[in-house]
């Protein structure tokens, strides 16, 4: 459980740090792609398909089981937080067990279309040059698909009731959003 | 025999609001449940169950029925098809085109292939247009092109640049902001924009020099599966309701932007003139893209005969400009009465199978 | 099966499995996907699946999502707000309520670089509260203030709110934003008349400074508030002249609240991290739901029943005004509730559609909607501002005692909101002077 936990761990500061390069190079890019505009009337090529088709997609996908591991995703507690804390573990690794099979699901039909868009080659064109955008495809398979290990993982962990070496936030964690600059971030 | 019960297609169109391609998808829903006598109905979705960047995928696996396909969204799956989509400039009346680009479409059987492996049976084309530019200041001359930003993609965007401006691609939906905020000058597309997306409160001018128009919008593209079910003698009858919507969807898109290029007040803006040698530019690079386009597709899209299809395609417009003159164009009856004998009467429903 | 009944039996599974606490966006999701298997089959089901996903998040306007994100998180690590609650501070503290009314205006500051108010609650609560709480201001008056200040966040743009709902909606983002600047200034207006009021009525909530700083220190706090200056003038500035878009200011005030807080050698490597880290989990947290929201969507429009909502309702209340107090009880209900994103991505599927056919400007509803979301974050019993305040003050004060601040603020935001309905320029003059 611990050695599953690390490579988890691991697999999820690689997603993390993945997402953070593209959310820092999409801020570089459309700041160049703004001053290039305006300085010398030339906008820098392909930024839109860029910043839409390469860094949005994976700023959206790839940090979900980060997410999950940071017990960020959005959930309702009008019910949960009333429940004792031996009905919220059950209860707490039922919704795991659930939304981690819903997740794999969608990671499973992802990859098909991923291979597909793959076979086909899918690009876009902008002023005439081919740009591919397959390869993108494959994140979101990737992203869903490490979401659902971390579930699966939180899932085990709570019918088990073994520790393991994730290091993920608690499902009953009362901290706060915004609030969480702790040092478990990614793992580390 | 059994009654058959009425089987309701949903018909998708990654738009909404009053307008002629709406009304259209909604013609061609109609046209189907008299053709096949209530056998087939349809629903239009408008916007609300696929947009345009799903609507292949989504008629692929049957979230709709029938749906408007852009096929210049998904080039990679229509090397074929897009040939002809940028031929913008083979002319500015949509309603020849329209003609010529179906004859052309249906007798290309790379093309009809790449709907095919799309899980989807192609049912021709609407062309829209023509496209103009529409800018917040006035543009007349050569001179007025100078050191201006102004929105256009393909053979469009090659326009700007041929007339001296830089071309700049944004989405259609950043183009009012970009505009207002002076970012861009102005922006190429139809007229109706002026008023669909609110264009005409940016920009105050409208050059009066058509540059082309947009061919591709594969109206009712067909899940396969509903195509396979049908009878001989419905294929015929779903073939027949797409020529007459075609036609109809053509001639109302055309009659609307029309009015407000004879009345630009309307959405706010003035016609502009050209100057003699911006007719001149403008003519000379219409007829010089078509080069561009063949030696494109020859050499980007791996399409060997570009160049003869280019000319073939010339041919049938030629054709059709003769075949329009003998009719009232304005009359969307005569146009889809005319496209269904020349085309869709003529089309072997087997050679869509 | 009716489709319709099919469409509104999969709404009450969808509140059955929230209410299990299954995640929004999963719940969402599932429904959906469940809901158009039984209505047109499995392939159609698998396909808007594979589909949606990535043709939601691969847009151009939803890049301002992550960079806006980013901006607030940098200023808020690298502290670059605290110069402007100093500078308040010192120029206010005579006034009666001096401090709470300078939090109130370091938040509409803050909010003018963040796109969310539990940020803004947070960066402010802080610097803020342990302050009034050393200069013996009433815990509750202290600690309910900044909560509710905080839903400036949302309101003042950038707001990711907003930015939602005109991709959702397809209005311009220049405009909501540009129509959140009256709301947000109006709550701000009322909230400083509120405190003051009280303030002066009973000195003992807010003991007023015995002396003055001197000028020459006013000016120095001044002198501090550079930081978020500058970003406002790079930011506002580079927009309105038109060197960029609303979606690309995010980017650009992004980069500049970097460069800022470099210059000021205020940001370490690991605030960096920080930042960039709780972007990409707000960021994946936002577009799961958001695409379960976009599924819901498609979902209600084959069931045909998200038309059978919208026509009972505009039939039952044909006076808009009536529809509008309508839904302004939802969403009061909604915003006890739920999370201000999940409130709102779970409704507009089911509402635009009654707006539509209601003729309600979407700029001032857009805006108006935000307000009452925003109102929600500080509702009993859950309230996402009141628990980030309890974060930040520990046992300082109960959340009995920050409910109970909060509850005049609430009488103010009743009056905010009734003038936003009776007054409907509050928020649409500013994006009419656009055109
Ligand atoms: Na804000
Ligand atoms: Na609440």
């Amino acid at each position: 459980m611990t050695l599953l936990g690390r490579i988890l761990s691991w697999a999820v500061t690689a997603s993390t740090m993945v997402g953070a390069v593209a959310v820092i190079l999409m801020m570089l890019q459309i700041v160049a792609d703004v001053l290039l505009k305006n300085i010398l009337s030339w906008p820098l090529p392909l930024t839109s398909i860029f910043v839409a088709n390469y860094y949005m997609v994976i700023a959206a996908y790839l940090p979900l089981a980060l997410t999950e591991k940071l017990a960020r995703h959005i959930s309702v507690e009008i019910l949960f937080r009333y429940l004792s804390a031996r009905w919220q573990r059950w209860v707490g690794g039922t919704v795991c067990l659930f939304a981690g099979i819903v997740a794999a699901g969608i990671a499973w039909e992802l990859w098909f279309e991923a291979m597909k868009r793959a076979r086909a080659g899918t690009f876009i064109v902008e002023q005439s040059i081919v740009m591919p955008i397959w390869p993108t495809y494959f994140v979101l398979p990737v992203g869903f698909g490490l979401l659902a290990l971390v579930l699966f993982y939180r899932f085990a962990g709570t019918v088990t009731g073994l520790a393991g070496g994730l290091g993920e936030v608690p499902l009953d964690d009362d901290s706060i959003p915004g609030e969480q600059a702790g040092d478990s971030h990614a793992g580390r | 025999a059994v009654p058959a019960q009425a089987e309701e297609l949903r018909i998708a169109i990654g738009l909404t609001g009053d307008n002629g391609l709406v009304r259209g998808m909604q013609k061609f829903a109609d046209n189907v449940a008299a053709n096949t006598d209530g056998a087939y109905t349809g629903k239009v979705f408008p916007n609300s169950l696929l947009n345009f960047a799903e609507a292949m995928t989504g008629v692929r696996d049957g979230i709709a029925d029938v749906a408007f396909v852009v096929p210049a969204y998904n080039r990679a799956e229509f090397p074929n098809s897009n040939l002809v989509v940028d031929m913008a400039t083979a002319s500015t009346d949509p309603v020849v085109m329209t003609g010529a680009a179906n004859e052309f479409m249906f007798s290309c059987a790379a093309c009809l292939k790449e709907y095919a492996n799309q899980n989807q049976v192609f049912l021709g084309l609407s062309s829209i247009g023509p496209y103009y530019l529409m800018s917040k200041p006035k543009v007349a001359t050569l001179d007025d092109f100078k050191a201006k930003k102004f929105r256009g993609f393909g053979p469009f965007g090659r326009w700007v640049e041929a007339m001296g401006a830089t071309p700049v691609v944004v989405s259609a939906n950043d183009v009012y902001e970009s505009i207002s905020q002076g970012q861009l000058d102005g922006n190429t597309h139809t007229m109706d924009v002026l008023k669909s997306l609110s264009i005409g409160e940016v920009t105050d001018y409208v050059l009066d020099a058509p540059i082309g128009l947009y061919i591709g919008n594969s109206l009712f593209n067909l899940n396969r599966d509903v195509w396979d079910e049908l009878s001989p003698e419905q294929k015929k009858q779903f073939l027949l309701a797409a020529g007459d919507a075609h036609g109809f969807t053509t001639v109302e898109y055309l009659a609307e932007n029309q009015r407000y290029l004879k009345d630009p007040s309307l959405v706010g803006v003035e016609l502009v003139e050209p100057s003699p040698e911006v007719a001149e530019a403008s003519a000379a690079f219409r007829k010089q893209d078509l080069e561009t386009v063949a030696a494109l597709n020859r050499d980007k899209y791996q399409i060997a005969d570009a160049e003869d299809q280019v000319q073939r395609m010339l041919g049938l417009v030629a054709k059709w400009e003769k075949l329009v003159a003998g009719i009232d164009k304005s009359d969307p009856k005569a146009v889809g009465e005319l496209y269904n004998s020349e085309i869709f009467s003529k089309v072997d429903p087997a050679s869509l199978d | 099966m009716d489709s319709e009944i099919i469409g509104l039996l999969g709404l009450g599974v969808l509140v059955l499995m929230l209410l299990a606490r299954v995640p929004i966006g999963i719940t969402l999701i599932t429904v959906s996907f469940a809901g158009i298997w039984v209505l047109i089959g499995p392939r159609p089901a698998w396909g808007i699946l594979s589909a949606v996903p990535y043709e939601f998040a691969a847009k151009w306007t939803l890049s301002s999502v992550p960079m806006f994100l980013l901006m607030g998180y940098v200023c808020y690590h690298a502290g670059l707000t605290q110069g402007l609650f100093a500078a308040c501070r010192s120029w206010l503290a005579r006034l009666p309520g001096g401090l709470a009314i300078a939090s109130v205006l370091g938040s509409a500051g803050f909010a003018a670089v963040t796109g969310s108010s539990v940020a803004c609650a947070a960066a402010m609560g802080r610097i803020a509260v342990p302050e009034m709480v050393q200069k013996r201001y009433d815990p509750a008056l202290a600690t309910g203030t900044i909560a509710a200040a905080g839903t400036l966040g949302a309101l003042i743009p950038p707001s990711i709110l907003l930015i939602l709902f005109g991709v959702f909606a397809e209005v311009p983002i220049s405009k909501l934003f540009i129509g959140g600047i009256g709301a947000g200034a109006l709550t701000a207006l009322l909230y400083i008349a509120l405190i003051w009021v009280r303030a002066s009525l009973n000195p003992e909530l807010a003991p007023r400074e015995p002396v003055t700083p001197p000028l020459s220190e006013r000016l120095d706090h001044l002198r501090e508030t550079w930081p978020i200056l500058l970003l406002l003038v790079v930011v506002i500035g580079g927009m309105f002249i038109g060197l960029f878009t609303a979606t690309e200011a995010g980017a650009v005030g992004a980069f500049a609240s970097i460069v800022i807080a470099l210059a000021k050698r205020a940001l370490t490597l690991s605030a960096f991290w920080e930042a960039v880290v709780e972007t990409l989990t707000t960021t994946g947290a936002l577009f799961v739901i958001a695409v379960g929201a976009n599924m819901l969507t498609r979902f209600l429009a084959l069931s045909g029943s998200g038309e059978l909502i919208a026509d009972s309702v505009v039939s039952l209340q044909a006076d808009p005004l009536l529809l509008l107090l309508g839904i302004s009880a939802l969403y009061l209900l909604l915003g006890m509730f739920l999370d201000p994103i999940g409130a709102m991505l779970l409704t507009l599927p089911v509402l635009l559609p009654v707006l539509d056919q209601s003729g309600i400007d979407l700029i001032w509803f857009g805006v108006f909607l935000v307000k009452f979301l925003e109102i929600g974050m500080i509702t009993p019993p859950i309230g996402l501002n009141v628990f980030v305040i309890k974060g930040v003050v520990g046992n300082m004060a109960s959340l009995t005692t920050i409910f109970r601040g909060i509850l005049w603020f609430l009488a103010a935001d009743a009056v905010v909101v009734a003038l936003l309905i009776a007054v409907p320029g509050i928020i649409t003059w500013l994006p009419g002077l656009m055109e």
